[in-house]
């Protein structure tokens, strides 16, 4: 170990230090002012683990030679006036759980390779000139406890969802660069952060409430970006937070009161045009009055009940004849807009849900993908994933297909969509997949032809239940036919898309390959067509062939 | 019989190898005893290391055959026995790493024959007995890692034979007194994290030849190293007085200490250029952090050359 830190050192550092022991450890030069630049021979002290040499006037750039350092669990360079890239052979340090080039004048790309130090703990990039955007692979190093800081540089582009991976992370820095789109809901994962700082960005869309499951967050400064919509209430229940900052935004509806919200000194809104209420010391314009207020006399409030119960009645007669009316007439999306929101997704819930898409749940596999059998938790439900096999060509077409037959049909035996997922994997790949109610009794195919796999609870389909089976695939088939706006055509009905339910009711599944007939003009012309080979062999009607 | 009492004093034996203990075996053959083949006397009492728990009782003073009693690393408290004295042909006396509490008995310093005394890692309190000076053979004394107040007693002077000082981490006051000097045979003395202060007997250490250890870090030395205070000092390995208010520059007779492996100099007011360092082959360990080193010159660094080359 050899150190001369803190002291009033000036000068170059010798080439000859690439001399000293091989088996030299620690090398300590920080807070001095020594100049000139980082000898390359540095690289040669392979058995160096600490080498710190922050706070000094070092300057050019920093020595690819550090590539050789393969012990390196510490590096910082931090507070020099050192240039270029960052460079790549950094990845090469997978010791390395401390790196710190902060406050130097580097400029580039953040290289992905860091990415493969997969010891890293903290990261310190703040105050150069980098730019382009975040590589993903920042997002993988789950081992980043400590700190990652990437404020004041001229960064672009998302903080993507992946910032949901830092599970561990306790302060999180992207301030004062140009980053923009939404903050992700994910950021709610990162279940440690104790410090958030985001200010001086780009960013709009809303406040994500998923802030809130951040228990130990202290301190939030979101200000300086252009987030609209209202202050989460959920964000007085952080108990801990003891400073937030949302000002110069565009928010706007009522500031809570409650939490940071309840001490003047602890948070700031100023900025923001819109924003009524909060506590009396803000001095806000009081919001608009919501609801009626509650009335003095009983006899009041009985006349608001009555009143308000005969319009209830009123209304809901009303609704229910229009709702008859408009039935005659059917327009299909009128029910949909019944229809809850489409839960959203992210891959990690997918991946959760069904144990990193293991073997043990896997429970089909068809033509552009595998179907895996999962419990969504969000959902608080048994689902079945479809996960598109993208290598595949024509995968993203079945993708596409299947997307344009669902989004508008809704019927009793059909397998009920609950949502879908257009992401990334873990690996940075494309990852598409559909997720449907779960059906327990498996497809018809198995029921008509079991294996000899299953011999001992083999069950046999009486002729009550195949016609029932029957009769549910002619409706369907009707109503898809017939009854959509769009005709759809399957193009792939068979056994094995025959899914049963608990009470074995058929629902048709996979409609990869299905086609979308506009029957607008009498000459029914193609609007969505499809690949190559259409349906099963042995399945597909003779037509379909003569047609293509 | 002394050594069933000094079993009864103990309440927990959690090897049980005090099982051998008992009549029906003849006390020569008990676990850590060793008897005098003439005269079937315990010469030596050894039980270290087995994390007994208990007293230690009066009645080792009655084992008058006695030349090492050794109890380290257990879990013995309350005081050290002021019949230990009448141990009088005792040479070696260990009882570091308990939990012994009270002072050093004065009475110890009849043992006239110890040559060894290790109390090191216990709680004694009070300060280190004026009668130490009578054990005239007494080579090593390790009562680091105590709660010991006073000074260093200038009669440590009269112990010709002493080789070990260690009395780090107490709460010790003033000076290292001059008479440390005449130490002809100290190789190591270790004074680090007290509240010694003053300048280090320097006027005289740098005679010290014999000295391969110095330690002295963390305490309120002072002033400046004399230029010459390294010319003899050509055994000196290891030298740690880091933590202290050290002014003046590193003399340049450092690099007579040409078998250092070891130097801290760090957290004290050095100032100037460093000297070189160049016949230094063996350093492994150089600090300097925290002082006021260099003057934001060129030639700040010259020493790293010597370093390496």
């Amino acid at each position: 170990m050899t150190s001369i830190s803190f002291n009033n050192f000036g000068g170059n550092l010798p080439n000859s230090i690439g001399n000293l022991s091989t088996q030299l450890r620690q090398l300590h030069f920080g807070f001095n002012m020594i100049s000139g630049k980082i000898p390359e021979e540095l690289g040669n002290l392979i058995g160096l683990t600490l080498l710190s040499m922050e706070l000094n006037n070092f300057e050019g750039i920093i020595p690819t030679t550090f590539g050789m350092l393969e012990k390196m669990q510490l590096l910082d360079l931090k507070g020099n006036k050192l240039s270029g890239e960052v460079p790549p052979i950094i990845g090469n340090l997978s010791q390395l759980y401390h790196l710190s080039i902060g406050d130097n004048m580097l400029e580039g790309d953040i290289p992905s390779s860091i990415g493969n130090c997969k010891k890293l703990q903290y990261l310190d990039l703040a105050q150069n000139n980098l730019r382009g955007t975040i590589p993903l692979e920042v997002f993988s190093l789950s081992s980043l406890s400590n700190l990652l800081n990437l404020s004041r540089n001229s960064l672009s582009g998302s903080l993507p969802r992946e910032v949901g991976m830092l599970k561990s992370i306790n302060k999180l820095d992207v301030s004062e660069n140009l980053l923009s789109g939404d903050i992700p809901r994910a950021i709610g994962e990162c279940i440690r952060l104790e410090y958030l700082f985001l200010q001086g960005n780009s960013f709009n869309g809303t406040i994500p409430s998923s802030l809130a499951s951040l228990k130990s967050l202290q301190y939030l400064d979101l200000s300086r970006n252009r987030l609209y919509g209202p202050i989460p209430n959920v964000l007085q229940n952080i108990s801990v937070l003891e400073q937030l900052n949302v000002s110069f935004n565009m928010l706007e509806g009522e500031v809570p009161t409650e939490g940071v919200f309840g001490n003047v000194s602890e948070f700031v809104v100023t900025g923001n045009n819109k924003l009524c209420g909060g506590i009396s010391k803000l001095h806000l314009e009081p919001c608009p009055v919501k609801s009626i207020k509650p009335a003095k006399h009983q006899k009041i409030k009985m006349i608001a009940v009555i009143v308000s119960g005969v319009s209830i009645l009123l209304m809901a007669t009303i609704i229910l004849t229009v709702y008859k009316m408009r039935k005659r007439n059917k327009k299909p999306n009128s029910d949909l807009l019944k229809i809850d929101p489409l839960a959203k997704v992210s891959y990690q819930d997918l991946h959760q849900a069904t144990d990193g898409f293991s073997g043990r749940n896997l429970v089909g596999s068809g033509s552009f993908g595998s179907v895996y059998k999962g419990n969504l938790e969000s959902e608080d439900k048994v689902v079945a994933v479809k996960v598109m096999n993208l290598q595949k060509k024509g995968a993203h077409k079945s993708f596409i297909a299947e997307c344009n037959a669902l989004k508008n049909i809704r019927h009793r035996n059909l397998v009920k969509i609950l949502t879908c997922c257009s992401s990334t994997d873990y690996k940075g790949q494309e990852f598409k997949a559909l997720v449907f109610e779960y059906m327990n009794n498996g497809n018809l195919e198995q029921w008509l032809h079991p294996g000899t796999v299953n011999v001992e609870n083999q069950r046999m389909l009486d002729l009550d239940q195949r016609l029932n089976i029957t009769i549910d695939i002619a409706f369907v088939l009707h109503y898809l036919h017939l009854e959509c706006e769009q005709s759809i055509i399957h193009c792939d009905l068979k056994p094995s898309n025959v899914l049963l339910d608990d009470v074995m009711v058929a629902h048709v599944s996979d409609f990869g390959i299905a086609r979308l007939v506009s029957v607008i003009d009498d000459t029914s012309h193609r609007e969505s067509s499809t690949i190559g080979i259409k349906g099963t062999i042995g399945y597909a009607p003779p037509g379909i062939f003569i047609d293509s | 019989m002394a050594l069933l009492k000094f079993k009864e004093s103990i309440s927990n034996d959690p090897y049980g190898i005090l099982a051998s203990w008992n009549s029906s075996t003849h006390f020569c053959k008990w676990y850590g005893i060793t008897c005098s083949p003439m005269h079937q006397r315990v010469t030596e009492l050894n039980v270290e290391g087995y994390q007994l728990h208990g007293l230690i009782s009066p009645h080792v003073g009655n084992l008058s055959f006695l030349r090492n009693l050794n109890l380290a690393k257990n879990s013995f408290f309350g005081k050290i026995p002021q019949k230990l004295g009448q141990l009088f042909r005792l040479q070696e006396l260990v009882l570091s790493d308990n939990s012994l509490t009270g002072e050093i008995p004065t009475n110890l310093t009849s043992c006239s024959n110890l040559e060894f005394l290790y109390l090191t890692g216990n709680h004694l309190i009070g300060k280190i007995p004026i009668g130490i000076s009578s054990l005239q053979k007494l080579q090593v004394l390790e009562i680091s890692k105590n709660n010991l107040t006073g000074r260093i007693p200038p009669f440590i002077g009269n112990l010709s034979w002493l080789a070990i000082l260690s009395v780090g981490d107490n709460h010790l006051e003033r000076d290292i007194p001059q008479e440390i000097c005449s130490l002809k045979n100290l190789t190591i003395m270790s004074v680090f994290l007290n509240r010694l202060s003053n300048t280090l007997p320097s006027s005289c250490l740098y005679n010290m030849s014999s000295l391969t250890f110095i330690s002295a870090a963390f305490n309120n030395f002072n002033g400046s190293l004399p230029p010459n205070m390294f010319n003899t000092l050509s055994n000196l390995q290891y030298l740690a007085i880091g933590g202290n208010q050290f002014s003046g520059t590193i003399p340049i007779s450092i690099s007579n200490a040409s078998s250092l492996f070891y130097l801290d100099l760090d957290q004290n007011n050095l100032v100037g250029q460093v000297p070189s360092l160049g016949k230094l082959h063996d350093l492994r360990r150089l600090n300097l952090e925290l002082n006021s080193l260099g003057d934001n010159s060129t030639t700040d660094l010259e020493f790293l050359k010597s370093l390496t080359n």
